[in-house]
Parts: structure tokens; C-alpha cells; sequence
């Protein structure tokens, strides 16, 4: 693709520029993205740096010069240098072109669109929202994590999504899902009546039985590969903990990998753990199986010698804002899995991580991929 | 409420999740509070390891002792009876029905199940949970801007048992409320955000107090005219300025001694979990301030050459939501035991990793010392 012209140029109203001290060269200069709150370092010269403190969006790259030189000066060596200076920065995120942002600016997920804006060149912001509106997300399970995952991905811009579930609303459901309180109603309805209120261009497809095994959900998956999405723009997310996460992994997994579409599990919780992660993407790390296997080989609190007592019937408590928390990084794993590149990926590929209620604080865990694995190893079933 | 000495015909001991029980060497049972990861080593004979596993909630106190192998034996059954009250008073086994027990409205304990049970593995005992429960219901919760971030505390804190709110906010929703705010929905363009917020937080608890000012908070606002009841204020409004408000309102509630939240989440600061402030057990909002000014003192970025850049800042719903969802749960810990993490987190989207910046007292301030 021919980079479209950068005709109006300006710093994004995002990025601040500081300078940090002289150099030989000219003038170290930071380049603070304020979405993401990543620092870039330039050298720039002393001219340049000028320049770019003008870059407002209303004045083109000649114009920028001659306020800057003031006819004194040799300004087509100067414009030169800006120009192909406006193009690295412009790859980096830093500068706009201001025909572009007002695209972005009028889009009423502006604030998405800034915000991919610090990982994908003005020019590309188009694309990117396309790719999202044009993806296809298959929840399954929309109890307490599944609701805020859909909730999230359709604010986001995520144009079609598909969600599995066989429950209808209760009352218990309040303290943890995004429901309105329609009792008795089934939670798919409900839900996709309600995302079709905040967007009503978003294509809500929707099931309401049991996924009880692999076949369940293939028929799901072959009903949207059959309308020829790719399988690179289609993302599942395990939101779904019934009978265990376990069982619904093996599912997803079996159903996913032999079509190379990208899963993400949404984790869940326990007790005072928020629980997020892996995302796969097959064969590209580790994949479900492999995760599971790494497991098995470490026996947590040294009590893998003794007998404990066995609790089928567990009914573990939840609480509002971990379920959020959980499920704000399984959304956040599903965009980032849709466009992932080279420029975004997902960050909890071969990744688990754990939320501590106690201390607010993150922990991760990383995972290789198993060369025994049975599904995606040397000999693996689906390799 | 329910003891098993007191009424072993009612009382249908159940073992509680939050705890794992391990069979060692010998008669030792070691009980394992997941929550806390503490445990508690308790040697006792055989049949009453076997019991344990009869602890499921289906049975009474009295139907289990009619169980015991050596039910003619007074002896076994004094054991029993005693280890079931030990287990009782170290939280590790609850009666059955102990969230209909809790001394609050049925329909309010329906909604609230889940989150009671969260609250026993964290408090461990059901005096506890109510002892948790009834500061967060009695709590009137002050929030400052119900926007991107203020949105989603909206959701949460209505499903975490929160009744009372006053909420503040000039704006109304507009048509980019759509990737912003929580309760944002097309047909709700035009209305005043505030009202929107209060439809929103009665969709999960109908019977909500809720109290809305259309107003923006200037220097000249009369905070106690409209925040004077308030148990405590959450800040979650960016505007005029979110270090300015967060002075003003945080002086304001270390003189009326109540707790008060900075939010986090705007411009440079998506997903900052906020801060928790008490008078006497942290730094007031003016330390908080100087020390970040003083942390950027040698960073002096130039004048941006775009003069309006209030629409041009980014975020994703998720990084906002997050922010929220923090605020949250250090009220819940806070209300929990008391304890606050003074230092500031913040979410780094790129890998998910956090910074924690160390805030302390300054020496003379007139606010944290003042008495
Ligand atoms: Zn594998
Ligand atoms: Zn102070």
C-alpha cells in the first residue's frame, strides 16, 4: 500500500515533546505518548526541533520551514530534511496527518481510534477499525465474565459477535453480570437486545443450548467459516467454568486448533484470585494442552504426597469488579488478537496471569510449548 | 445466629470452600484458608477425619450424630459435638443456611449470594461478612463525574451491595458516551449523565438511594451543600483539572474525616488503579500532588502546538473499566480490615505490567497533620 501524503502535518495532541538536553548531534528529545505512557528518544537538530514545535496541523511542511527560517536560510535542504524526518516520526506514531485525525476525531469511537493510534500510523486507523467491525467473536458463556466480555468488545468496535449459553436471567446473576433484571429471560436475548441498544450496527448472532462436547461448538465455528471470515479474524473466548475450565478448554481447544482459529480463555476466579489467560494462537506458542502439561509437573504448597479431601459441590463466592477485571483482559486479549501483528500482539500468549485482591498487584506466569505435546508437538494430533 | 451448640437439630454443618483439607501422617489434619493461605494443624482421631467429609450441608448436627459408628457411645459423640464447635469458631465450617441467617432483606441477600460467600472466604467467619456488609450498606458513596471511569463504578458498586449514592456531573450523553461510558445506549443521547448513571445503578438494586446534581465542581461550589453527608467522596472528574479537584475535594473530606478516593484513568494515567486517602493513615491529596510534581520537575515538555487537544486523548472501555474496578475493590479491602496500599499502581497496557510509585508524608503538611 502507497502511504497516503502527509500534507497538513501535526504532533498528535496525544504525544507531548520534551526536550532533554543538547548533544553533538542536536537536541535529545522525548516523545511521551500519553495513551500508553511509552517514552520515544530522538536525536533532533536544532532546526528540525523548531519545526516541529509548529506542528499544529494547520500549516503544511513549507509553510512549517518558512516561519522557521524566515527566508534566511536555505530552505529546500531544510524542507527536505522534514519531510523525510515527518516520515519516520509519522511510522513512529508521533505525527499526524490532520486530514486523517479529523476522520478519527468525528468517529463516535473516537477514543478507541486515538488510542490504536499509539500502535498504528494515522493512515492505517481505517483499516484497523475495519478489521475490528469485520471480526467475528464467539463467546462462550456469558454468565458473570462472558456478559462484560461482550459489553467491552462491542464498545470497542468489535462488529459481530456470537454468544453461546443455555441460562436464563436470576437475581443471583446481579451481583456480578451486565444484565438488565429480566428474570427468567434467556441471558442470549437479553444480551443482545442490550448491545444492540448501546450499537445498533452491531451483529449480535446468538445460541441458546449447552456446549456439551467438541460437536456443539464446531457447528457454531462452521457456520461462520462458511461466510467466508478467515480464520485469523475470528477469536473464541472461553468464558465458561461448567462443570470446570478444564473441560471447556479441552472443547475450545479440539474445536480450535485444527482450524487455526485463536482462542483466548478468560480465566475465571478463585477466592481471592482473579484468574486471565492464556491466549493461543495455535501453533504460534503454546497451546492449551501444552499449558496443561506444564501444570501437572508443578504440585502447588508441597502437598503432593497426602490424601486431600475430596469437594465436588463447591459453590465459590464472586464478586463484582474481579469478575470486570477478568474479563477487561480477556476483551482486551480478543482485540489484540484480531489485530495482531506486527505492530499489536497479544500480550498473554503463552501468558497466565493472576489478580491478588489483597495487594492489587499482577503476577504472570509463562509457558513453553511442549515438543510432546499431544495436540500441537512433534507428534501432536492437530500439527 | 445458628451454633451448633446451640441447636444441633437445626444447624446442617457445612465445610466451607474457601477451605482445603489435607490428610497428613498420623491423626493430623491440616486445614488450608485459601484466601489468606494460612493454615491451621489440628490432630484428631479417625472417625472424626471421616466425618469431615460429611460436612456437605445435606445432614444436621443431630442426623449426624445418629451417624457416628459408635453412636451409642456418649464419648464419640462429646467429640464430635466439640470438634464441630471448634471447626465453628475457626471459621472452617458454617451452617448451611448461614447467608438467610444475615440480618438483611431477603431480595438484598437473593442478589447478594455469591458475593456473601466471597466475603466469608475473605472475612472467615459470617460475623464478619455482616460486619463488612453493613458498612458498605449504610455507605453513602459521594462520586465526582459519573464519565468514563466514574461510568463503571456506577455498575460495580450497585452489584457489591452499595445503596446511597450522590452522584455529580454537568454533562449529558453524547454520541462517543458509546466506547466511554458504561451505561451509555443510543437512546439515551441528549440526557443528562447523572440520570442516565441513576437509571443504571437501579437496573441492578431498584430500591437504590440515589441523589444527582447536574452541577460541575468549581472553586466556588459549596462542597457541603451537596457532598455534606456523604460517607465518602470517589473523584473520577477530569475537569477543570484532576489534580486541582483532587485537592479541593480531598481537603474537603480530611476535614470532614471521611475517606477519599482519587481515581485514576484519564489521559496519562489510563488505567492508574487511584488512591485510597485517609486522614491519619495516608497522605493527603496535597502530598500526593507535590510529589508528582516534584517527580516531573525536570521534564518540561514544550508547548504543544495544538491548543485543543481535550478530544484527542485516547483509551479502550477496558483500561477505564479497570480503573474503576480498583477503585472498587480497595474500598472492599479497605472495608475489609482496614488496610490501604498507599502507593500509587499503574497499568502499563503494552504487557500488562505495573509501576508503583511510593508516596509519603511531607514533614509540615498543614493538611495530614492538621488536627
Ligand atoms: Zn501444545
Ligand atoms: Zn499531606
Amino acid at each position: 500500500m502507497k502511504t497516503p501524503e502527509l500534507t497538513y502535518p501535526r504532533l498528535r495532541p496525544s504525544v507531548a515533546m520534551a526536550p532533554v538536553h543538547q548533544t553533538v548531534d542536536g537536541i535529545l528529545c522525548d516523545f511521551f505518548m500519553g495513551n500508553t505512557r511509552v517514552n520515544r528518544r530522538f536525536v533532533i537538530q536544532q532546526d528540525l526541533f523548531e519545526c516541529l514545535k509548529l506542528l499544529d496541523g494547520t500549516k503544511n511542511a513549507s509553510d512549517v520551514v518558512n516561519s522557521v527560517v524566515g527566508g534566511k536560510g536555505d530552505c529546500d535542504f531544510l524542507h527536505k530534511k522534514l519531510k523525510s524526518l515527518l516520515h519516520v516520526l509519522r511510522e513512529k506514531n508521533i505525527v499526524e496527518d490532520v486530514k486523517m485525525a479529523e476522520i478519527s476525531e468525528a468517529d463516535p469511537r473516537r477514543r478507541v481510534l486515538s488510542f490504536l493510534g499509539d500502535f498504528f500510523p494515522d493512515y492505517r486507523l481505517v483499516e484497523v477499525q475495519g478489521r475490528l467491525q469485520s471480526a467475528v467473536v464467539i463467546i462462550c458463556g456469558i454468565g458473570g465474565v462472558g456478559s462484560w466480555v461482550a459489553h467491552f468488545l462491542c464498545r470497542s468496535g468489535v462488529g459481530h459477535l456470537v454468544l453461546i449459553d443455555p441460562d436464563v436471567v436470576q437475581p443471583s446473576n446481579l451481583n456480578r453480570s451486565l444484565f438488565p433484571n429480566k428474570f427468567g429471560e434467556k441471558k442470549v436475548a437479553v444480551l443482545s437486545e442490550l448491545l444492540r441498544s448501546i450499537d445498533p450496527h452491531v451483529r449480535v448472532d446468538v445460541q441458546d443450548s449447552k456446549i456439551q462436547g467438541p460437536n456443539d461448538l464446531e457447528k457454531v465455528v462452521e457456520v461462520v467459516l462458511g461466510s467466508s471470515i478467515p480464520p485469523r479474524r475470528i477469536v473464541v473466548v472461553n468464558c465458561a467454568d461448567e462443570p470446570n475450565v478444564d473441560f471447556t478448554n479441552d472443547i475450545i481447544g479440539s474445536v480450535c486448533m485444527p482450524r487455526h482459529i485463536p482462542h483466548v480463555v478468560a480465566g475465571g476466579y478463585n477466592l481471592h484470585l482473579g484468574l486471565m489467560g492464556p491466549t493461543v494462537i495455535p501453533f504460534r506458542g503454546p497451546c492449551l494442552e501444552c499449558v496443561s502439561m506444564s501444570l501437572k509437573k508443578v504440585s502447588p504448597d508441597g502437598f503432593e504426597e497426602v490424601r486431600k479431601l475430596d469437594r465436588p459441590l463447591r459453590k465459590l463466592g464472586s464478586l463484582g469488579p474481579m469478575v470486570g477485571l477478568v474479563s477487561a483482559f480477556a476483551a482486551n486479549e480478543a482485540i489484540r488478537t484480531i489485530l495482531n501483528g506486527d505492530r499489536l500482539q497479544p500480550a498473554l500468549n503463552g501468558q497466565r496471569m493472576e489478580y491478588d485482591f489483597f495487594t492489587g498487584n499482577i503476577k504472570t506466569t509463562g509457558f513453553e510449548r511442549q515438543a510432546n505435546c499431544k495436540w500441537c508437538g512433534h507428534h501432536g494430533i492437530y500439527k | 445466629m445458628k451454633t451448633p451448640t446451640c441447636s444441633p437439630e437445626t444447624f446442617s454443618p457445612l465445610l466451607r470452600d474457601g477451605v482445603d483439607v489435607y490428610f497428613n501422617q498420623g491423626d493430623e489434619v491440616t486445614f488450608v484458608y485459601l484466601a489468606t493461605r494460612k493454615r491451621l494443624y489440628v490432630a484428631c482421631e479417625g472417625f472424626l477425619q471421616d466425618s469431615l467429609a460429611w460436612l456437605t450441608g445435606r445432614s444436621t448436627l443431630t442426623e449426624l450424630l445418629a451417624r457416628l459408628p459408635q453412636s451409642e457411645n456418649q464419648s464419640a459423640q462429646k467429640k464430635f459435638l466439640s470438634f464441630i464447635d471448634y471447626l465453628f469458631g475457626r471459621g472452617i465450617v458454617v451452617d448451611k443456611d448461614w447467608i438467610n441467617d444475615l440480618p438483611f432483606p431477603p431480595d438484598y441477600l437473593l442478589r447478594l449470594e455469591r458475593h456473601m460467600n466471597f466475603l466469608l472466604d475473605l472475612c472467615g467467619t459470617p460475623d464478619g461478612v455482616v460486619s463488612v456488609q453493613e458498612s458498605v450498606c449504610s455507605c453513602t458513596v459521594g462520586l465526582v463525574g459519573v464519565g468514563a471511569v466514574g461510568g463503571w463504578l456506577c455498575a460495580v458498586l450497585p452489584m457489591m451491595g452499595f445503596g446511597k449514592f450522590i452522584l455529580i456531573d454537568p454533562a449529558v450523553v453524547g454520541p462517543s458516551s458509546l466506547s466511554r461510558h458504561a451505561f451509555h445506549r443510543t437512546d439515551l443521547v441528549g440526557m443528562p449523565k447523572v440520570q442516565a448513571a441513576e437509571a443504571f445503578i437501579k437496573a441492578v438494586d431498584l430500591s437504590a438511594d440515589v441523589r444527582t446534581h447536574q452541577v460541575a465542581v468549581i472553586p466556588e461550589t459549596d462542597l457541603s451543600l451537596i457532598l455534606g453527608d456523604a460517607s465518602i467522596i470517589i473523584n473520577t472528574a477530569d475537569e477543570p483539572y484532576i489534580g486541582h479537584l483532587n485537592i479541593v475535594l480531598g481537603r474537603f473530606a480530611f476535614r470532614k474525616g471521611i475517606p477519599f478516593f482519587a481515581g485514576g484513568g484519564f489521559d496519562a494515567h489510563l488505567g492508574c488503579a487511584g488512591e485510597l486517602l485517609v486522614k491519619g493513615k495516608t497522605p493527603c491529596a496535597d502530598c500526593y500532588s507535590a510529589y508528582f510534581k516534584q517527580a516531573v520537575a525536570d521534564w518540561k515538555p514544550v508547548t504543544h502546538p495544538v491548543h485543543f487537544r481535550r478530544n484527542s486523548f485516547g483509551g479502550l472501555p477496558t483500561l477505564a473499566a479497570f480503573s474503576a474496578f480498583s477503585a472498587a475493590i480497595a474500598l472492599l479491602r479497605y472495608f475489609i480490615d482496614g488496610s490501604i496500599t498507599s502507593d500509587r499502581t499503574e497499568l502499563y497496557f503494552q504487557a500488562y505490567k505495573q509501576e508503583h510509585f511510593k508516596i509519603s508524608k511531607r514533614e509540615n503538611c498543614k493538611f495530614c497533620n492538621h488536627p
